[in-house]
């Protein structure tokens, strides 16, 4: 399947249309920024690298798939307090219907120009603060970082009626190295997704992902097949740290 | 200078494995890789990869082990931007001993942007019984690397991220230029965290732009520009570990400018801007002789 690539919002323009995002949302809230919401730009066109671009009837294809998925909280007015549901909901809405060229999802211009000019009112639903890391298409943008995840982990994410929190995930994604390993990040988000024991698991998490992160100094986990990987993880969780009691991985580090 | 770990085993001998330098195969042919990838888009499949000579008998004294049927080369190309890496390998009793190992590493159209890390592994190829001494027995346990390099896909190598822009469609009132910053954390992408702007409605932002006049407001561009970037770590600085910085992060670039421009590494270089401002000017100044273009 031939994916698409986006118009790309420059950083300048991208700047002054934060600005105008701010004063439309203090003059009338969500409403008002629903007024600005378009599928194209003047200022903003895809890349010349390759690809097949994006059309206007596609975007605005896109812009519909996504308002259905996260119908609930927009007739809310908000998506605080259930920030990771919303999420999940958006990243796979987004990731579904975008079908982007992970090239071009690499660039912060390219969320720019999706955050800003055709999804100004879900972005601000979702971080009401308008901090400019949220909205300007860095990695914690507001709809990059949820495509990002789910790009790595796919239906993993749904696979259960507990899915990864936020700090789950947080951890998983920082450990960027280890991240960078499609096979290995999947089998972790499904090994924390499988715990049931006693300790609150996003605890039980860190302390997982840290005792596999030890692991990839002295050796390269790439070279590892799944079922060595799956070896890896299960001595990983093997044995219990003495000063913590059972349920905890081992830390590595005695 | 290159930069040495250590590991619970034994490793190859530093001078028993030859990386040579990465190439590329196009129709049909092998050419050294370039720091920046020429005729590539997104619709590019490209081949790449690195040859590799080994002095046998000095990798199994090293190591302690046995056979060289016990080794693996891998090649990985590791992409900051999309979030993933790609890997080839190449196992050792598939090669004929004595002749130079080429392992070839497919990076697939769409899936790569940016900039690509490359680097090379002499790993072990299986999990084996401990033998003690130290000898590696895990699988993948790390021999050998080559230093790693970077290839350039989009044409920005080496740049500083800037944008010419008319500072009144930013209500940025008249300043030559400045910078701003988008980054979370040090170890956030660098390309995608500080941005340099320079306002072309300004005469000395219009000289920074033009290549002749360029070297009169350079050395103030760059003394300003460090200024700024060492103001906004400064927040971020606390909990940073200037040994890990990955490359091509905030941390890394930072730490590599001040290095660069001001001598000392980047936690130094924040510090004293925190603890004694008029130091560091003083630091600035001595450096990078900021004015120089001005009164030349």
């Amino acid at each position: 399947m031939s994916r698409y690539v986006y118009p790309r919002l420059p950083g300048p323009i991208a700047m002054m249309r934060l600005e105008e995002i701010k004063e439309a949302f203090s003059l009338g809230g969500l409403a008002a920024l629903e007024t600005l919401v378009s599928m194209e730009h003047p200022r903003a066109s895809p890349v010349s690298t390759g690809g097949r671009a994006v059309k206007p009837d596609h975007i605005a294809w896109v812009r519909a798939g996504v308002l259905k998925a996260i119908d609930s909280w927009r007739a809310k007015g908000s998506a605080v307090s259930d920030e990771a549901a919303f999420d999940l909901a958006l990243g796979r809405a987004i990731h579904e219907r975008l079908e982007i060229l992970p090239a071009d999802a690499a660039h912060e211009e390219t969320w720019s120009f999706l955050t800003l000019i055709v999804f100004p009112d879900i972005a601000v639903l979702r971080f009401p603060g308008m901090h400019i890391d949220r909205l300007i298409g860095t990695q914690r943008n507001v709809l990059r970082r949820p495509w990002s995840r789910q790009e790595a982990l796919g239906d993993l994410l749904y696979s259960t009626d507990h899915p990864l929190g936020e700090d789950e995930l947080t951890g998983l994604f920082e450990r960027t190295a280890l991240a960078r390993n499609r096979v290995l990040i999947r089998k972790l988000a499904a090994t924390v997704l499988q715990y049931e024991g006693p300790v609150a698991r996003s605890e039980w998490a860190r302390a997982f992902y840290k005792r596999v992160t030890f692991h990839t100094g002295p050796r390269l986990l790439d070279a590892l097949s799944e079922n060595e990987l799956d070896e890896l993880i299960g001595g990983a969780l093997e044995g219990y740290s003495a000063d913590r009691g059972p349920g905890w991985p081992d830390s590595g580090q005695d | 200078m290159t930069r040495r770990r250590l590991y619970p085993h034994r490793t190859a001998d530093i001078y028993s494995v030859s990386w040579h330098n990465w190439w590329i195969e196009r129709d049909g042919e092998r050419t050294p890789l370039p720091p920046v990838l020429k005729g590539w888009d997104y619709d590019s499949q490209e081949t790449i990869g690195i040859s590799v000579d080994l002095d046998a008998a000095a990798v199994l004294e090293s190591t302690g082990l046995e056979s060289i049927d016990d080794f693996q080369i891998l090649a990985t190309a590791d992409c900051l931007a999309v979030q993933r890496r790609f890997v080839a390998s190449r196992l050792l009793c598939e090669h004929d001993q004595g002749t130079t190992i080429h392992v070839s590493l497919q990076l697939p159209s769409g899936q790569i942007a940016d900039a690509l890390r490359l680097s090379a592994h002499l790993v072990l190829a299986r999990t084996t019984q401990d033998q003690g001494d130290r000898v590696a027995f895990l699988h993948g346990a790390r021999l050998h690397s080559s230093e790693p390099v970077t290839v350039r896909l989009e044409g920005d190598s080496g740049r500083f991220p800037t944008e010419a822009v008319p500072f009144s469609e930013l209500g940025y009132g008249n300043a030559p230029w400045t910078v701003l910053t988008f980054y979370g954390e040090l170890s956030d992408s660098f390309l995608g965290g500080v941005r340099l702007f320079i306002n072309t409605e300004h005469p000395a932002g219009r000289l920074a732009l033009d290549p002749k006049g360029a070297p009169r407001v350079s050395g103030l561009l760059r003394a300003e520009v460090m200024r700024l970037l060492i103001a906004t770590a400064v927040d971020h600085s606390e909990d940073a570990d200037e040994t890990s910085f990955e490359e091509g992060s905030v941390g890394q670039v930072l730490d590599t400018m001040c290095q660069l421009f001001l001598g000392q590494r980047l936690l130094t270089s924040v510090r004293l801007y925190k603890d004694d401002p008029a130091r560091f000017e003083i630091l600035l100044h001595d450096r990078l002789d900021p004015i120089v273009g001005v009164i030349a």
